[in-house]
């Protein structure tokens, strides 16, 4: 196991001070995983995003980014450790063009004028939208917005990505090419990547899940473990995969021995019984 | 009487640079009491299709009949205000048209506008409010503090409150958790089945169109590419792959199975006890006999 880089010690949160959206939650995130965050609308999922980058302040508790304890003076700091995609393509899209938009973030930096145009030209590259250097983001789909809002943070350079709900309002092409990239730049291998879903398709790729539900941390292991639980799932507003549904009935029936999160494994233990037989 | 395009087309700023031929040609004869899906990848024209069905734009050539209503090419068309209370027009996101103080009065403001009294508009947020599946005490609350999955609700409740024979959905599960989508899905249905209601569905996911939907239109550079059943569209194989349609995961599976198995499954398959019924019958028989 890699070192920790998001540590998150009895953390609460609340919008309304009635309810809590954040409760005694404690967790780790440890350097260069992809660990998907699942939980039901809601769960506290998108809080908890907004509480690692400083964004809302906890009632109370500790968060712990790059060795650094979060407070009023480090906030700009860690915030350079930590790149974040929102759900609404519209919403985070601040420049006129495609390249003011991925500019703005270096230009806070005050990062140099011709260090800019290397790192724009990279990254544009890296998400394939160098051809849209001029477009207007109307004349974007919101993939294609999402596209530039990684790019944006990529070009700061954040050890840290966290995709919250980045790919939830987009068609399925729009969805199909964040996760490739999603996947692009783990197995790059320099990023920790936190991904906040409530889609299993996209939860079943990453290293290691932690689950939610009101506000706490209710489960976390690898995908292959989690997304058999149907019970836990169903109990925090998700669901189980076809596979498992499917595995389950075939276990039953003697045909396979134990449950399959991928179809492909699924597929190809039945393709054996049905050698063997 | 229901709803026919006969003969449209539609450009968009038609006669500028920027001319967009978004609807070619389009025949289609819309029955009431249908359970419809509208599918097609982004910039297909399904957007521009649903907003004809209750006149929010006019064809450029052609017309559209909306129940008794007539929507002609090139005419100053009279009485379509009334086609807007008929058919009710649900768009993606609806939640961000939320804006009153209250749950109630925001339902309340579409039959207002429409001509009831506060009294039948309060009546019939008590009513819509149960429909969604929402208790009524959330009548009295602010919309803009509920989860977003009950902001939905609340903007289709809304929308349910006048009364439309014909309900038309963009997108309306996006951005809903399983539980979530699952629930939003079951609430039109129950429309469809015990309400009669039509129920125009436009959306990417294919597991709602082969679940729920009777009848299913692809829609494809402004054209319709296909008119049929929904199980029948999923063995098209080469149409799915030219309009970058996925097929449902139940049929996913299946066509993986019979691929690496070599053999034919069921073409009837509906759910995943189906499924592994056919599976153990048609691979596992032998097994069990030794």
């Amino acid at each position: 196991m890699n070192n920790t880089i998001i540590k998150i010690e009895d953390l609460y949160y609340s919008y309304d001070n009635k309810t809590l959206a954040v409760n005694k939650l404690s967790t780790e995130i440890y350097e260069k995983e992809w660990v998907c965050i699942l939980g039901h609308n809601g769960s506290g999922k998108s809080t908890l995003s907004k509480l690692i980058i400083g964004l809302l302040a906890p009632l109370k508790g500790i968060v712990e980014v790059n060795g650094k304890v979060l407070n009023e003076e480090n906030v700009y700091d860690i915030r350079k450790d930590v790149g974040i995609v929102f759900q609404n393509p519209d919403n985070q899209f601040v420049g006129t063009t495609v390249l003011d938009d991925v500019a703005f973030g270096m230009e806070n930096q005050q990062i140099e004028r011709e260090e800019m145009k290397i790192r724009i030209n990279k990254f544009l590259h890296k998400v394939k939208m160098e051809q849209f250097l001029d477009s207007e983001p109307h004349m974007l789909s919101g993939g294609q917005k999402q596209r530039v809002a990684i790019a944006g943070a990529l070009a700061l350079d954040s050890k840290i990505l966290i995709f919250d709900e980045s790919t939830s309002m987009l068609d399925p092409q729009g969805r199909e090419d964040i996760i490739n990239l999603i996947k692009e730049l783990k197995s790059d291998g320099d990023k920790t990547i936190i991904s906040i879903t409530h889609d299993l398709s996209e939860a079943i790729l990453a290293d290691r899940i932690i689950v939610m539900k009101n506000g706490r941390v209710v489960k976390t292991g690898l995908p292959i473990d989690i997304l058999q639980e149907e019970e836990l799932l169903v109990d925090c507003g998700l669901d189980v995969p076809m596979t498992v549904k499917l595995s389950q009935k075939l276990k039953d029936a003697n045909i396979i021995d134990k449950l399959y999160v991928k179809q492909e494994d699924l597929v190809n233990s039945l393709w054996e019984y049905n050698l063997r037989k | 009487m229901g709803i026919q395009f006969e003969k449209v087309n539609f450009k968009y700023a038609e006669g500028s640079t920027y001319e967009n031929a978004a609807l070619i040609d389009i025949n289609l004869d819309i029955e009431l009491g249908e359970f419809l899906a509208v599918i097609g990848h982004t910039g297909s024209g399904k957007s521009t299709l649903i907003q004809h069905m209750n006149a929010l734009l006019q064809p450029t050539t052609g017309t559209v009949k909306i129940l008794d209503k007539k929507v002609i090419a090139g005419k100053k068309n009279q009485g379509i205000n009334s086609i807007r209370k008929t058919v009710g027009l649900v768009f993606q996101f609806p939640e961000y048209q939320l804006f009153e103080e209250t749950v109630e009065k925001d339902i309340m403001f579409g039959p207002m506008n429409f001509g009831a009294s506060k009294e039948e508009a309060s009546e019939m947020a008590h009513k819509v409010i149960k429909l969604v599946g929402l208790d009524e005490d959330i009548l009295s609350r602010s919309p803009l503090n509920l989860s977003g999955g009950q902001m939905r609700r609340v903007a289709i409740a809304g929308i349910l409150a006048m009364e439309p024979q014909v309900l038309i959905l963009d997108e309306p599960t996006a951005g809903l958790d399983p539980q979530g989508q699952k629930e939003m899905m079951e609430v039109f249905n129950n429309l469809y089945e015990k309400y009669n209601k039509t129920i125009i569905l436009i959306t990417h996911d294919m597991n709602h169109v082969a679940k729920y939907a009777k009848r299913v239109v692809v829609m494809d550079h402004g054209k319709i590419v296909y008119d049929g059943l929904p199980k029948e569209l999923f063995l098209e194989k080469p149409l799915l792959k030219k309009c970058q349609l996925d097929l449902p995961d139940l049929s996913k599976l299946v066509v993986e199975i019979e691929d690496k198995l070599n053999i034919k499954l069921d073409n009837e398959i509906k759910s995943v006890e189906d499924l592994s019924a056919d599976i153990i019958m048609k691979i596992g028989g032998e097994q069990v006999a030794k």
